[in-house]
């Protein structure tokens, strides 16, 4: 991985390998990047990966890991791979209503508060300030009491308690955006708001929302596996990752690798969009 | 400074009457029934009628209008009465208080673990000149957020309490009871703790008073330990304060891993029985600490760093704090 | 059941090197409760402690829904009568010497043994029964009013005698006085609300007494060295054979197990079934069973679904299920598989074995014929309408697992089993509102007249069933009769149609896994609550 440190000197001579330079410099990031992929498809084609059934035992109970059998098999015979993968689209479906939630409602309470400030940026922002003061967990541990238990339900609380970190950026974005020169100038030369928003705020402030969004991809991630641990998430027949760690604990004594497998999938995963997310940020200079 | 405490302090409580507020709403307008969780089916076919649910329906005040409920309910709650737990029959308030400190040693412990481990490991990044040693240090907190903390937990109890037998894996007692869970606690804070730092250290150390104090003839742990590490230090203190109320819902998680009571273990239950008064308590207290750390946080800052003028600090902060649970 | 002696010198945990290089001051009474075992004999001050997996919504027996009763309460209340560990028909005198029933099982006269006290002083007398009866009849919800409900009167003919008459028949009440929930409570803690009583706790006159209790920590429970007036059940006489109790709430089964492994605690309740195994087969570990004697765990069938309102399809249902490959997949072969409407421990329970034979030709057969044919996915049709039953269930792992070993069992056949887990509130919301097909559940009584509750269309009507089937009949009939052997007929009836018309699928007999240290010796069970009065720590 790189650090600023490691900016040395880049050899001068083909502009054309350069691309090949900034991969060979940050093999971190490749793979970040891989494992992200290899994810989304797992979750779009999970055939892709393995072709055993997540539901039916495939071989002996508490097989440990093996050629055929790779991260080993769980209580009713079942390949546990196969259940990481299958497991991947209600995780990722999970993950991404968390984070769009979080993204939509956020953005838009910080855009508003940013774009038309005075009583509209106090009332959000006291809004947003609620928000931060009570953690996130109990933010959606209180909507789970509400909502019920279940897999959506978590993903929903996990998006409630994200909200506030979403307004915050993109208020600072649209108030950065705001102050520059040239918008002032926009707004004199009569340019109707909602074409200054669309055209100039948004695109500007994309880019910060995006890194949060990118970080929060993997804190979801492991809100939901936490929710999922403490009993929160009913399991489908097809369990998302945290319901997979959360039952597999069960059975740490006596088959470690039916918690612990599952459990490594989703910390490289997290691992993965935080050092995507830090690439991406330090390209855009916004301090996350 | 007085006025500005006054108007940080009328925040506050603002801050604290909209999560009453919110919380309140959102828990009474939900779908479940707390009559019926109460005493709906009895395993031996005991179950109630019509009537006899629409009596303790009564009883828990569910029949009334909402807006009187609210107004009961914010009324009890200024005089330290959120209403009576539905699985206890007891004071929802209390029971929550009750809990409090075995909690707060947890959270308070985490807390220090967080500051030492963060700092010392970002001085020791900072200070490593091996080019791998070093990635490998500035890699490492990386690794530590991405991680469930149960599961971190979990593993730790089955090498460290059961194999080698070092620790209790349960319980509040003494002083040994504390080390895992508060370790395992700390781990998301110490290394966002120790991320910042290192940030915060990378661009001091380029400031042009740093390369003066070198220049004298400052040795390099000198220079990192008195001249970057306090003028670093802010942005850490600050995240750390915003990361206390991330220790309360972490809590949660610990508190089931490792056997413990405590809030967390409270509010746990409280979900699962959608124990409704207990959850509000949880939410408000859960407030309350985070408004008052911070506003002693903003009080703080012009003690630790001159430089900073009480207006700017609000505008000051970094993003949230956000910690993995 | 039997226990095997301990026989090595158990490994002493290494201590807590750690916190004594830390220095550490306060060491508790806890983390290593071996260190104050004594010469075995019992006596000295041993203590004990029990790993619990959730501590209890209410703190008493009467009142709890299972958990404060099976676990702490068994220790702290006495009843009137006790059930004798092998010929569970018989019922042995307990705080009452002697009973006599009328013939027509509305009036149940008990003496009652002299010189018991409450562990508050108050003495134990006919007024303090009949208090005890009429206050838990009157709370709403009580898991021990059932017991009593239909009550009339309550007469106290003199200090030890007591008269117990009920408004109807009801045949069931003599094994229930056996039971944690009608188990007595001092004057003091009638006195007290039902709310207090389930946040303070009760006062009994059992062999322990709760000293301290915090609530989601411990409870920790001392004898009383002036018991004398255990069961006859037992062997011991006089004061329990431990004198501290500690129950801890820990809520991981992986830290129970490997809590009694590492010697922190000695007994752990709710052992995983692939801990159950290699606590068996530990060294100085082992595995203790608590049989179910309630009905057997089954799916309760809606008959009122027009799918499940074909007695074809229920049917079908049962011979499709592979009990013995259930119990071995799901539950490592430490549950029974069903052979009856009750479990094979209760006392009424009649082999039924060949009606719930796996036999997936049959069940094909039976669909067939009932015009259910095979589609293109493998599942059943008829007019275009797919063979899906929805199980309902409370969510919880354990229920998950079995069921999902069905949906792959029933598949075979062409049926479509969809799981449907539940939070508790919602699960009761839908058995109240009769919203589901099928629905796991297992009954908490005893005595033969749990099926009555179940299945009655004036109690729980579990099978959704309308009010002129051919089961109520026998239902009402069976606990208006005093007599023991026609009252077992008219059982045994109940049953077989319970099954054979597939009302009731029965699937496994439920055993209670509890792990605990090879010092222990002496813990009973009956049925599920655990008992520890004769138990002792061996050193």
């Amino acid at each position: 991985m790189s650090t600023a440190t490691a900016a040395g000197t880049r050899p001068a001579d083909t502009a054309r390998f350069a691309w090949l330079w900034t991969i060979l410099r940050q093999p971190g990031l490749i793979l970040s990047w891989a494992v992200l992929v290899a994810v989304l498809l797992a979750a779009a084609v999970p055939s892709l990966f393995t072709d055993a059934d997540p539901l039916r035992a495939t071989g002996p109970r508490l097989t440990a890991p093996n050629a055929q059998h790779l991260f080993g098999t769980d209580n009713l015979g079942r390949d546990v791979f196969s259940r990481v993968v299958h497991g991947t689209s209600a995780s990722v479906q999970a993950v991404a209503v968390a984070v769009l939630l979080g993204l939509l409602i956020g953005s838009l309470m910080g855009l508003l508060a940013g774009y038309f400030g005075r009583w509209v940026d106090d009332i959000l922002m006291r809004v947003v300030d609620v928000l931060l003061a009570v953690p996130a967990l109990l933010i959606s541990l209180a909507f789970i009491t509400a909502l019920g238990f279940g897999t959506v339900n978590i993903a929903i609380a996990v998006g409630i308690g994200n909200v506030a970190a979403f307004a915050r950026v993109m208020r600072a974005e649209v108030l950065r955006i705001r102050g520059m020169a040239y918008i002032e100038a926009t707004t004199f030369a009569g340019i109707g708001r909602l074409r200054l928003l669309t055209r100039h705020v948004l695109p500007n402030a994309a880019g910060p929302v995006l890194v949060l969004a990118t970080l929060e991809l993997g804190l979801a991630l492991l809100s939901i596996s936490a929710l999922s641990f403490l009993g929160f998430g009913a399991p489908p027949p097809a369990p998302e990752w945290g319901s997979l760690v959360a039952g597999g604990r069960d059975y740490l004594s006596a088959a470690w690798w039916m918690a612990s497998l599952p459990g490594a999938v989703i910390a490289v995963t997290v691992l993965s969009a935080n050092r995507i997310a830090r690439s991406i940020n330090r390209q855009q200079y916004v301090s996350v | 400074m007085a006025s500005y405490a006054a108007r940080r302090i009328l925040h506050a409580l603002l801050v604290l009457w909209a999560a009453f507020t919110a919380t309140f709403l959102l828990l009474y307008a939900l779908p479940g029934d707390a009559a019926l969780n109460k005493a709906g089916v009895g395993s031996d076919g005991s179950v109630l009628d019509p009537a006899q649910l629409a009596q303790i329906r009564t009883q828990l005040g569910l029949d009334q209008p909402l807006p009187l409920q609210y107004g009961k309910a914010l009324l009890g709650a200024l005089h330290g009465d959120f209403g009576t737990s539905v699985q206890t029959g007891n004071s929802a308030a209390a029971m929550y208080v009750e809990a409090i400190p075995e909690t707060l040693k947890l959270a308070g412990a985490a807390l220090v673990l967080a500051m030492i481990l963060g700092i010392a490991w970002a001085l020791l990044a900072s200070y490593t000149r091996v080019p791998l040693l070093r990635q490998a240090l500035v890699a490492l907190p990386a690794a530590g957020v991405s991680v469930p903390t149960f599961w971190i937990g979990l593993v730790l109890i089955q090498f460290v309490s059961f194999k080698w037998q070092l620790l209790p894996a349960i319980g509040n007692e003494g002083i040994e009871s504390l080390v895992m869970p508060a370790v395992v606690l700390s781990i998301p804070s110490a290394a966002m703790s120790a991320q910042i730092l290192l940030r915060s250290l990378e661009s001091t150390l380029n400031a042009p008073y740093i390369e003066a104090a070198r220049a004298r003839g400052a040795s390099r742990a000198r220079v990192l330990l008195r001249h970057a590490l306090q003028n670093s230090i802010i942005p850490v203190i600050t995240a750390l304060a915003m990361t206390t109320g991330h220790l309360i819902g972490g809590s949660v998680v610990m508190e089931t891993v490792f056997s413990r009571s405590g809030v967390g273990a409270v509010t746990v239950r409280a979900v699962n029985y959608q124990d409704t008064p207990v959850v509000l308590v949880a939410v408000v207290f859960a407030a309350a600490t985070f408004v008052t750390i911070n506003f002693l946080v903003d009080i703080l800052y012009p003690v630790i760093d001159p430089r900073i003028r009480v207006r700017a600090s609000r505008r000051f902060r970094l993003l949230p704090a956000r910690t993995a649970t | 059941m039997t226990w095997t002696t301990p026989t090595a010198n158990p490994r002493r945990p290494r201590g807590l090197a750690l916190a004594a290089a830390l220095g550490a001051v306060a060491i508790g009474a806890s983390a290593c409760s071996s260190g104050t075992s004594s010469a075995p004999g019992g006596g000295g001050d041993t203590t004990l402690t029990i790993g619990l997996a959730t501590e209890a919504e209410c703190w008493d027996p009467q009142q709890d829904n299972f958990g404060y009763g099976l676990t702490i309460g068994r220790q702290i209340v006495d009843s009137l009568t006790a059930r004798d560990g092998n010929d569970l028909t018989k019922i042995e005198p307990w705080l009452a010497t002697s009973w006599e029933v009328s013939p027509d099982a509305t009036t149940y006269t008990f003496k009652l043994r002299d010189g018991v006290t409450f562990s508050d002083g108050a003495k134990l007398d006919a007024s303090v029964v009949k208090s005890n009866f009429e206050t838990l009849a009157k709370i709403k919800g009580a898991n021990g009013a059932a017991f009593v409900a239909g009550l009339k009167e309550i007469t106290t003919p003199d200090p030890l005698t007591v008269s117990i008459r009920f408004a109807q028949p009801n045949a069931a009440f003599l094994q229930a006085t056996s039971n944690f929930q009608l188990g007595l409570v001092s004057p003091a803690t009638l006195a007290k609300t039902p709310e207090e009583r389930c946040s303070q706790g009760v006062i009994g006159s059992g062999p322990f007494v709760v000293k301290e209790a915090v609530r989601n920590q411990r409870a920790t429970l001392e004898r009383r060295e002036d018991y004398a007036w255990p069961a006859k059940v037992y062997k011991r006489t006089g004061p329990a054979g431990i004198k501290t109790l500690v129950f801890r709430i820990v809520p991981e089964a992986s830290v129970r197990t490997g809590g009694v492994s590492s010697q922190q605690i000695d007994v752990a309740q709710t052992v995983s079934w692939q801990d159950g195994a290699v606590l068996e087969k530990g060294a100085n570990t082992q595995l203790l069973r608590a049989v179910n004697r309630v009905p057997a765990v089954s799916l309760e069938v809606n008959t009122s679904r027009p799918i499940l309102s074909e007695e074809a399809v229920r049917v079908a249902l049962t011979h499709a299920i592979d009990r013995k490959g259930l119990t071995e997949t799901a539950h490592n072969g430490f549950t029974v598989p069903a052979t009856g409407s009750l479990t094979a421990a209760s006392p009424f329970h009649i082999d039924q074995s060949d009606a719930l034979r796996y036999d997936p030709a049959l069940s094909k057969d039976l669909l067939e014929k009932a015009g259910w044919t095979v589609g293109g996915d493998g599942i059943r049709t008829k007019n275009g309408q797919r063979l899906v039953i929805t199980a309902s269930f409370a969510a919880n792992p354990d229920n998950q697992t079995f069921l999902e070993v069905i949906q792959q069992q029933v598949r075979e056949v062409g049926i479509e089993f969809k799981l449907r887990p539940l939070p508790t509130t919602d699960f009761n919301k839908a058995l109240v509102a009769g919203d589901y097909d099928v629905h796991r559940w297992s009954g908490a009584l005893v005595d033969a007249d749990a099926l009555r509750i179940l299945f009655s269309t004036k109690t729980l009507n579990k099978a959704q069933l309308p009010p002129d089937n051919d089961l109520e009949p026998l239902l009402q009939k069976q606990v208006g009769l005093a007599d023991p052997a026609e009252r077992r007929k008219v059982i045994d009836d109940i049953q077989r149609l319970l099954v054979t018309r597939g009302y009731q699928i029965p699937v496994f007999d439920m055993v209670n896994l509890w792990g605990a240290s090879k010092k222990v010796t002496g813990v009973r069970f009956d049925d599920s609550a655990i008992i520890l009065y004769e138990a002792q720590v061996n050193g």
